[in-house]
């Protein structure tokens, strides 16, 4: 059977002002989602990121563009702020959204997710990755075909972050699930993406794009390699030419 | 943090608690021993000697049962109402947004307009008094809920919309569940109001309830029932907000 693919053609997003002056979000933004490729797009605050992601999840309507998928493709977005609810449990908060059969395969998905043992713990007060897991468990649990991620790593502390990167990169390699993650980090970028669009602001554009040519399964100690280091200074090279250079975030 | 939620409430508790007592206490000395006649407050002993007068001449069992009735329908009974209709409500809001002006003109006619006007077409009837109450409590939590529908997490709604989630669904599950935090809170607050309004509702009627018995008790200037009065009601308030407490401890247990 033919794999599942998406494609962005020549997407434009423009609002009016509180002036009522027309201003381009977006401006003909073209590229495609490939199956069982992991997907970046690096861009500057306020360059429509999020806006791009809500419209490629179906949350938001261009002005132009068309987003074809050759196969229905059930697109799962997780916001930048923490997103299960607290009302629920994690077991609840999976069954929610669950389009699973049976019980034991939400057992599987929170063993994948690493909360085997806090299924009737409610999340209101635990920490952004805790959080976080879960969103990524109900989206898998609605048997998503694409999962897209806005920045959802933000506020998260660095140790914090790195256990979730690896777990992200680990849970993509395994289901084979195409991701699109939206960010302003370079390097979490890199160490999670296979492909990277980088995107300028005023209009949000495509400017360049590159392959990540790093191993399948990754681990934090990565990011120390000189290939690693390489990659980033390349993108850093691309975006120091452009204006929108000084909002991107380096971490490293 | 559920256990913190409920020591600080136990805090908050004793520290009331205290309040009270300390209150009573200094009360006690200045009217009892210090000031020979007092005409500001009545002597305490004067107080408890004031309790058979209310219980029989005054008739408080039955009347303060009536309005102990009419404050506690009308509080449960308009919070199971919105619960039950908690799905037309909040489609209700989508459909007419323009309903949350509703509140910003309805200011400048309080609830003693309304109040008033129930008092001259029904006089002292009783099942008057609960319809009043229970539309006050309906209206105050109905417009709670509509004001705290466009505070709901953007996230929350944009997770629950990409995960196809049925509109009832996401009404009922989603919208719902992160405005009874806010709900519980002016529920509690609900809960004085309407106190207040009962008995003030009672005062204008003249016939039953405790506000009738305060009535009486100014027109016989009786400082004694009054006060003793006064003192029966923050007990029952008092008591009342701590059962509500609980409650709401067991229905929303978490923090949006």
């Amino acid at each position: 059977m033919e794999e599942k693919k998406l494609e962005i053609i020549s997407i434009s997003k423009e609002y009016s002002d509180e002036f009522g002056f027309k201003v381009k979000l977006l401006n003909n933004i073209s590229f495609e989602i490939s199956p069982g490729k992991f997907t970046g797009i690096v861009a500057p605050e306020g360059s429509g990121k999020t806006s791009l992601l809500k419209i490629i999840s179906g949350l938001e309507n261009p002005t132009r563009g068309q987003i074809i998928a050759n196969r229905f493709m059930n697109i799962v977005f997780i916001p930048s702020g923490p997103s299960s609810f607290p009302w629920f449990t994690v077991m609840e908060n999976l069954k929610f959204a669950s389009k699973l059969d049976s019980e034991k395969q939400l057992q599987e998905i929170i063993k994948i997710i690493g909360l085997e043992g806090y299924e009737n713990h409610i999340p209101h007060n635990k920490s952004l990755g805790f959080r976080f897991r879960i969103a990524l468990g109900r989206a898998l649990a609605n048997k998503a075909d694409l999962i897209v991620l806005d920045e959802p790593f933000n506020e998260m502390d660095i140790v914090t972050k790195e256990e979730i990167y690896e777990l992200v990169r680990k849970i993509f390699v395994t289901t084979k699930i195409p991701f699109l993650l939206g960010t302003t980090n370079i390097t979490e970028a890199i160490f999670l993406a296979d492909k990277i669009h980088l995107m300028k602001k005023n209009p949000g554009e495509f400017i360049d794009k590159l392959d990540v040519n790093l191993p399948p399964e990754r681990k934090i100690q990565l990011m120390s390699e000189p290939s690693f280091n390489d990659l980033r200074i390349k993108v850093e090279n691309i975006f120091k030419t452009k204006e929108s250079y000084k909002s991107l975030n380096f971490y490293i | 943090m559920r256990r913190t939620r409920k020591s600080e409430i136990i805090n908050r508790m004793k520290i009331s608690f205290s309040i009270i007592v300390s209150f009573l206490f200094v009360y006690f000395l200045i009217f009892e021993f210090i000031i020979p006649f007092p005409k500001v407050f009545p002597k305490p002993g004067e107080i408890f000697e004031a309790f058979p007068s209310l219980w029989n001449d005054y008739r408080f069992p039955s009347r303060f049962a009536l309005t102990f009735a009419a404050v506690y329908f009308s509080l449960i009974g308009s919070y199971i109402l919105i619960f039950i209709s908690k799905l037309q409500i909040i489609k209700f809001h989508y459909i007419f947004p323009e309903m949350l002006k509703l509140p910003n003109i309805l200011r400048y006619f309080p609830a003693f307009f309304f109040m008033l006007l129930f008092a001259y077409w029904f006089g002292g009837n009783s099942i008057a008094e609960f319809v009043f109450g229970f539309l006050y409590a309906f209206v105050i939590l109905a417009f709670g809920l509509l004001r705290e529908i466009p505070n709901v997490k953007k996230e929350y709604l944009d997770s629950a919309k990409s995960l196809k989630t049925p509109y009832d669904s996401l009404i009922t599950n989603v919208i719902w569940k992160y405005c009874l935090p806010s709900l519980s809170k002016r529920a509690e607050e609900l809960h004085y109001g309407i106190w207040v309004v009962i008995m003030i509702y009672e005062i204008f009627a003249q016939e039953n309830g405790v506000g009738s018995i305060y009535f009486e008790a100014l027109k016989y200037k009786d400082l004694s029932v009054i006060v003793l009065l006064g003192i029966i009601i923050s007990i029952v308030i008092l008591l009342g907000k701590v059962v509500i407490k609980h409650i709401e401890e067991k229905i929303v247990y978490w923090e949006n």
